[in-house]
């Protein structure tokens, strides 16, 4: 599975001049985690998350003070994504191994990885976009791979059976080069943790 | 910003907790040498595809050197 199968796309980018405000009401109208940051040139230069948004927006509330103690300074909110976001920000292209990508989020605990083509933003993808492949049910899965096996083999020839995204395809033409294909389409499909061949009723790896 | 094959990108960082970030830029992804760069950072030795913000920039091997020996 390839990035390019599961990313978002096309991706909303917030310039660096934005308002910290103006990003914070997209992120939470379209429920995203973070937004791409692009300069004048559309180049990405940044990454703006939640926690930059929130960051030393909130004063603290007058009636949380304790009695005698000195308002604090308000803190000084910076204005623009440009003075939030964070740098550098790392990007992968769109023909990436989804395990390699879902290795470098959680290796760089980050939560998003920008998808590019050459300088230009192309996708995004989240971890939320990894959770919903994982849990995708038996069934949908099943059809995606029955449907990417018929335009390979041809219709009715492959009994595929899904249990817990691990996919049995059962083929009564023992054609090693068939089966590796076979196992190979089976596995690009989102939501696939493994798949293997049988010949028509004798299991086999 | 401008980079060669062999440069450093150095990410400056605004506390004194944290120290200067560096990596190798083994690849340049332009023929005109502007980003992203494929850079293997020294603390993890990880290789990435790198977007340097305003915060970063490139040095030559013999300015890092020269940089390096004026601390």
């Amino acid at each position: 599975m390839r990035a390019r199968d599961i990313m978002t796309s096309p991706v909303i980018t917030v310039r660096t001049g934005a308002t910290v405000q103006d990003a914070a009401a997209l992120l939470a109208a379209r429920g995203f985690t973070a937004l791409p940051v692009v300069d004048d040139d559309d180049r990405l230069v940044g990454i703006v998350s939640e926690a930059d948004l929130v960051r030393d927006r909130f004063p603290r509330d007058p009636r949380s003070l304790i009695h005698g103690e000195p308002p604090a300074e308000p803190a000084s909110a910076p204005g623009t994504v440009g003075e939030v976001m964070t740098t550098p920000v790392t990007a992968m292209g769109p023909g990436t191994d989804v395990a390699v990508l879902t290795q470098a989020l959680l290796d760089a605990r980050q939560r998003s990885m920008p998808i590019v083509d050459g300088s230009r933003v192309i996708g995004i993808v989240t971890r939320r976009d990894l959770v919903r492949v994982v849990g995708r049910d038996d069934t949908t899965i099943a059809r995606d791979v029955q449907h990417k096996l018929e335009i390979y083999g041809g219709p009715g020839r492959w009994q595929i059976t899904v249990d817990g995204g691990v996919v049995t395809i059962g083929d009564e033409f023992d054609d090693a080069t068939d089966r590796h294909v076979a196992t190979a389409l089976a596995e690009a499909v989102p939501g696939v943790v493994r798949a293997h061949t049988i010949v028509s009723g004798c299991e086999e790896g | 910003m401008r980079a060669h094959p062999g440069d450093w990108l150095v990410i400056e960082r605004g506390d004194i907790d944290h120290p200067a970030r560096r990596g190798r830029i083994e690849e340049v992804r332009s023929v005109d040498g502007s980003p992203p760069y494929l850079v293997r950072w020294l603390d993890t030795d990880r290789v990435a595809l790198v977007f340097p913000g305003p915060d970063a920039h490139v040095l030559a091997p013999t300015e890092l050197e020269r940089a390096y020996h004026r601390v």
